[in-house]
């Protein structure tokens, strides 16, 4: 017994379509696409089994079963290829009466396909064994096929023009080409009981799973790549397992079998790695994905920061103006009065007025405290340095303007002078100003008898600046808060300065930190003074 | 003659206490409110050749136009390019004072820190 490659065709085709039905379906069965592809490859499957069937049959009553079972098959493949193009394409909603109706003509097609109205009997055409005798209604089948089947066509066309994604068109793409293989080679089944012609394009039944397959692959039609490769093996393993069944002698069945083995060992090895690289690519893929929303999200929130950063800065921008033109008037007013631009004034009015100058000054350093506290909070560059600042000239600044409080408290503020010149440093003139003044005005302020004495000196590459007080001292506990921006002072600070907030030494360590400096301090205890350490780096 | 100051501002009260103090210290004020009005008088000096400020004071938030505008527009100019600039403002944003001392700014004031009389001292000193 030898098989015709009509035969063969049917067979394979019959195979094929049953397992890429199962294979797809089983990759996601939540999915209603790979659902209604399983039940179309079920009809392509039982109407390619049903003509191997009829036309491989030797008795009549064998052929007109798989006569029954081709027809059915036959019948619903184009009810449910329009339905799986509809529901692939979305638009099954549009198209739902349609869809019922395709279902209630291939209902009644298939309770009509066991009347004598659609199939009178088989008998031997073109070769074959046996072929459909047509009844007087069987015209209703090729019509019905070929309209469900072109409509799918248009709906395809349709969408292929106006969707922007090109995923999908290279889907449609292909679909397309599988349907002119598909269903340009099923329908010349048509042809010997339509017009006395032998079905030639049957064969090109069996180029359709190629072209699904090189979508399912190429262009993820169903997310599947391995699809092909398994089918590719399977319809080989079909082919040769056809063979060695059939084989005319026991030489061609050693030759068959041996083949057979070797095929099926190297197709599953072939499956294995396909699938671990499709895994692989799937993983990275998917990674990929993730990394691109990770940096999108990333994205996001850097340019809201930076949104926010800059209405912070517009912000603190609006701040200073409006606290400190007032202020600048104040102070000016002021000025003007002492000096006499608005005549003598009496010295109780002079005395009041010079209260309110240092009430005013007070109030100007309070907003320049809070104004650098939320720069720095805010992460702002508030220092710009300079090389070959020389220190000696601030730091004299600094305590000429501090004298007269230290003396209106009847202590002592020493400079004693380095022996040679104190060599350059790397400072911002204005922002070193504040934090020596801070940190002296902070000795003077917790100080009541003796004093403050200044001290310089070299390092190695630093220059280091030294205020030891007399004053109360500080205990261990104190000492970590006391330029961490913690603004809480000790109780016993809260007796000796009533009004101190404990900003200064926090904004003096912000800008030694900005000069890539340190400042700590060091106190035996309670009563026994402090001494600051500033240090910083030479040009 | 008495060295003449621009004194671009737009707070009165500022201007007030200022003005004073730099007319008491015998200098000339011309007190322009606005950055435009700041740029037409400059532009009338090389156009016109109005008379040629000593010194400007500049404020940098003006109504219109910012300050460092008008310090452009007085670099811009051949005739005016030379003035000596001292920015005088509210302002104690690095950024902004770069800008100023990139444009040849000679000084970068606070205004809370330099009182009427501290000012003109300054400017006395500058144009001996």
């Amino acid at each position: 017994m030898s098989f015709t490659f009509f035969q063969i065709s049917a067979l394979i085709t019959a195979f094929v379509s049953f397992f890429l039905g199962i294979s797809v379906y089983s990759r996601d069965r939540k999915s209603r696409i790979n659902l209604f592809w399983l039940f179309i490859s079920f009809s392509i499957s039982m109407w390619s089994m049903g003509l191997f069937g009829v036309v491989f049959s030797e008795d009549r009553t064998n052929a007109w079963f798989w006569q029954h079972v081709l027809d059915v098959g036959g019948i619903m493949i184009p009810v449910l290829y329009f339905t799986f193009v509809l529901y692939l394409l979305k638009k099954e909603k549009e198209f739902l009466r349609t869809i019922v109706l395709s279902w209630i003509v291939g209902i009644i097609l298939i309770v009509l396909s066991f009347t004598k109205l659609f199939k009178t009997d088989i008998s031997s055409k073109f070769g074959l064994n046996y072929w459909i005798d047509p009844g007087k209604l069987y015209f209703l089948f090729p019509l019905i096929f070929t309209f469900f089947i072109a409509l799918s066509t248009f709906v395809i066309i349709k969408i292929y023009y106006q969707t922007h994604d090109a995923i999908l068109r290279r889907q449609l793409k292909w679909l397309l080409f599988a349907q002119v293989f598909g269903f340009g080679g099923g329908i010349t089944n048509f042809f010997p009981q339509l017009f006395n012609l032998y079905p030639f394009g049957n064969y090109l039944v069996i180029l359709y799973v190629v072209c699904i397959s090189y979508a399912a692959i190429q262009h993820r039609l169903f997310n599947i790549r391995l699809i092909a490769t398994e089918m590719l093996v399977f319809a080989v393993w079909v082919f040769l397992l056809v063979k060695v069944a059939f084989s005319k002698d026991q030489v061609d069945l050693i030759i068959n079998g041996g083949l057979l083995i070797l095929v099926f060992i190297a197709g599953g090895l072939l499956i294995r790695s396909v699938w671990k690289e499709v895994k692989q690519r799937e993983k990275m893929e998917q990674m990929a994905k993730e990394l691109e929303r990770a940096y999108n999200v990333e994205k996001e929130a850097r340019a809201k920061i930076q949104e926010l950063d800059e209405a912070k800065t517009q912000f603190l921008m609006a701040t200073q103006h409006h606290f400190r033109t007032p202020l600048t008037s104040m102070r000016g007013y002021i000025d003007l009065i002492l000096t006499g631009t608005y005549g003598k004034i009496s010295p109780k009015v002079k005395e009041a007025v010079l209260k309110l100058e240092t009430s005013t000054i007070r109030l100007i350093r309070i907003v320049n405290e809070l104004l650098d506290v939320s720069q720095f909070q805010l992460g702002k560059k508030v220092v710009s340095l300079e090389a070959g600042i020389r220190i000696e000239p601030i730091l004299k600044e600094v305590l000429d303007e501090l004298k007269f409080t230290a003396k209106s408290k009847g202590i002592y503020l020493k400079f004693e002078r380095p022996e040679n010149p104190l060599p350059p440093a790397m400072a911002d003139v204005e922002k070193l100003k504040v934090a020596l003044y801070n940190i002296i005005d902070n000795g003077i302020k917790y100080t009541n008898k003796g004093g403050i004495t200044i001290r310089c000196r070299v390092l190695d590459n630093e220059l280091e600046i030294m205020s030891k007080d007399t004053g109360i001292g500080i205990t261990p506990e104190e000492k970590g808060g006391l330029f961490a921006g913690i603004f809480e002072r000790g109780k016993e600070a809260k007796k000796v300065f009533t009004t101190g907030r404990g900003i200064g030494l926090y904004i003096s360590g912000q800008i030694i930190k900005a000069h890539n400096g340190k400042v700590w301090v060091e106190s035996e205890g309670r009563g026994k003074g402090s001494t600051f350490h500033i240090r910083l780096p030479l040009s | 003659m008495k060295k003449l100051i621009f004194f671009i501002e737009d707070d009165l009260p500022t201007i007030e206490v200022y003005k004073i103090s730099l007319e008491s210290a015998g200098f000339g004020v011309q007190v322009i409110e606005s950055g435009n009005k700041a740029v037409e008088e400059i532009k009338k000096i090389a156009e016109e050749g109005n008379k040629k400020p000593d010194l400007v004071l500049l404020d940098l938030i003006l109504p219109d136009i910012n300050g460092i505008e008008v310090l452009k527009e007085i670099r811009k100019l051949e005739e005016t390019k030379d003035i000596p600039v001292f920015i005088l403002t509210n302002y104690s944003d690095k950024k902004l004072q770069k800008a100023g001392f990139d444009l040849k700014s000679e000084k970068f004031l606070l205004k809370t820190d330099y009182r009427p009389q501290k000012l003109a001292e300054l400017v006395k000193k500058r144009l001996k």
